[in-house]
């Protein structure tokens, strides 16, 4: 009695779990897609464009063999690209749209006519992208389930933002927006942990290599990406070389060996696990998330007093969180 | 008790008809009180165009600059970019090519091509485009600033064995 009614308790089990698999198989979405809603004025033709962009000087560059996918958007601004025939690692893309009767090879930069998006994706991506009804009609656009992707659409709206503060002001203040964007980009850069969010951002900073702390800070921002040998990063290293004196080179080389040797040493007494250690490995926007955390400010206050994304707090957090060997931002707060 | 009645009303068309007037005068000040110039040419270009350099001047402080650029390449290169007077390139440029292909078709099949030489088969998501079929290529740049630096705005066009069309207008907006 009690064999059989546990037969029929381990096949009940086995059934609702061989069901609640085949439910949540159909309800997630598959790797290697590129799906949402998208709501356009009817001037527009209801067909995305997906374009391969090579390098970040092409992002502005149409040409008649760039489309590389095509979807149709149904009556109620659905879409979807299926992406699985893309390489593994992430490539940057435009989606754009045309409007009625213009050919697909059409990009409008500016205005209210402006109508392409850019994205990164790679064979196993899963980005849903929607927008609201807007002018350009992709203003309002918005990523979800891909983190890199939200972050480098914040880049990408903060350059266009600076720029068009920038474009009507006095020189001096436009020096200044400059500069602030370029600290901003190069934070970015510095935290990022996608490469290619990380070099757009390097990209666009416009640092200048050959004084200060730029040359060191972009001298740090190769050593970190040296693995990377993708077309975005060869060209980011074509096209900004930097001058290196190499008897300095030996000279830094030599200092660098005994400075660390003499850390090694002087470290290896010390013990690890004490925060302040990990404080000097925090980036300086880090470091910034990290003093507002110590005065218990929320996510929110830390995304306004930066002037970042909640998303770019998050990963702040979790990043300064691990370098410190912290389980929680209560943590933090007891370090005071 | 009728003439407080009678003398309420007509204070009040009086200010209704007073207040009217004046909005109107308001609005009609307010239609008036802007003005614009414009500029515009159509730039044909042949394969063996050189790089032209279309200037246009913005002599006293504007509310507003509007730029407009469309371009239809039939064939070759174009690079479009513009300059403000001090000789900064602005960050909205456009570049078109008939020639650069991303995408290649093998056998009737069509690959991407990568830099690095990888080529990586796109099946199906490309079929129903007809990309033989597209026969010009359309890049436009629009661009308003406020309050523009004065002097003379550049907008640099480079062909490269281009054939094709560039059309530009400029509107300067002014306080009358």
């Amino acid at each position: 009695m009690i064999v059989s009614l546990m037969k029929k308790v381990f096949l009940i089990t086995c059934l609702t779990f061989a069901l609640a698999n085949c439910w949540a198989s159909s309800v997630s979405p598959k790797e290697g897609i590129i799906y949402g809603n998208i709501e356009l004025e009817d001037r527009w033709a209801p067909e995305l464009y997906l374009s391969y962009i090579p390098t970040f000087d092409d992002m502005h560059l149409v040409a008649n063999g760039m489309i590389v996918a095509k979807a149709d958007i149904d009556s109620i601004g659905n879409f979807l690209f299926d992406i699985g025939f893309l390489p593994e690692e992430h490539n940057l893309f435009r989606i754009h749209i045309v409007k009625q009767g213009d050919t697909p090879n059409t990009l409008t930069i500016g205005g209210k006519d402006e109508n392409y998006v850019f994205l990164l994706a790679g064979r196993r991506s899963v980005i849903e992208m929607n927008n609201e009804l807007s002018s350009p009609p992709f203003r309002k656009v918005s990523f979800s389930k891909s983190v890199d992707n939200q972050m480098f659409h914040e880049v990408v709206s903060m350059i266009i933002t600076a720029d068009s503060i920038a474009m009507g002001s006095s020189s001096s203040k436009r020096k200044f927006i400059e500069e602030q964007m370029a600290d901003k980009l190069k934070a970015v850069a510095d935290t990022s942990s996608n490469p290619l969010v990380a070099l757009y951002a390097a990209h666009n900073s416009c640092f200048r290599f050959s004084q200060g702390n730029d040359a060191a800070f972009y001298r740090s921002f190769k050593e970190k990406w040296s693995g990377q040998d993708n077309s975005y990063f060869k060209a980011f290293n074509m096209s900004n070389t930097i001058e290196t004196n190499h008897s300095g080179m030996w000279y830094y080389l030599f200092v660098a060996v005994i400075v660390g040797a003499a850390g090694f040493l002087f470290g290896r007494k010390k013990e690890r696990k004490k925060p302040e250690s990990g404080i000097a490995t925090l980036s300086v926007q880090e470091r910034k998330v990290f003093e507002l955390l110590k005065t218990g400010a929320t996510n929110q206050q830390i995304a306004e007093e930066c002037n970042i994304g909640i998303s770019t707090v998050k990963s702040h957090v979790s990043r300064i969180l691990s370098k410190l060997n912290l389980k929680s931002r209560r943590e933090v707060l007891n370090l005071n | 008790m009728k003439n407080l009645v009678l003398s309420v009303c007509i204070a009040l068309i009086a200010t209704l008809t007073t207040s009217q007037k004046s909005f109107g005068s308001y609005l009609n000040n307010r239609k008036d009180s802007t003005i614009f110039t414009e500029k515009s040419a159509v730039i044909s270009l042949r394969r063996d165009s050189k790089p032209i350099n279309y200037s246009f001047e913005v002599k006293k402080r504007s509310n507003r600059l509007d730029i407009k650029i469309e371009s239809v390449i039939k064939k070759g290169q174009v690079l479009i970019e513009i300059y403000k007077p001090n000789g900064e390139k602005l960050r909205k440029s456009i570049s078109i090519d008939t020639e650069f292909k991303s995408v290649i078709n093998v056998n009737s099949q069509p690959y991407l091509v990568k830099k690095n030489g990888e080529k990586i088969n796109l099946g199906d998501s490309i079929k129903s485009i007809n990309l033989e079929r597209i026969k010009e290529i359309k890049g436009d740049i629009s661009e308003s600033i406020s309050d523009a630096p004065l002097g003379k705005w550049i907008v640099k066009i480079t062909p490269v064995k281009a054939s094709g069309k560039v059309s530009l207008t400029t509107t300067s907006h002014y306080d009358r």
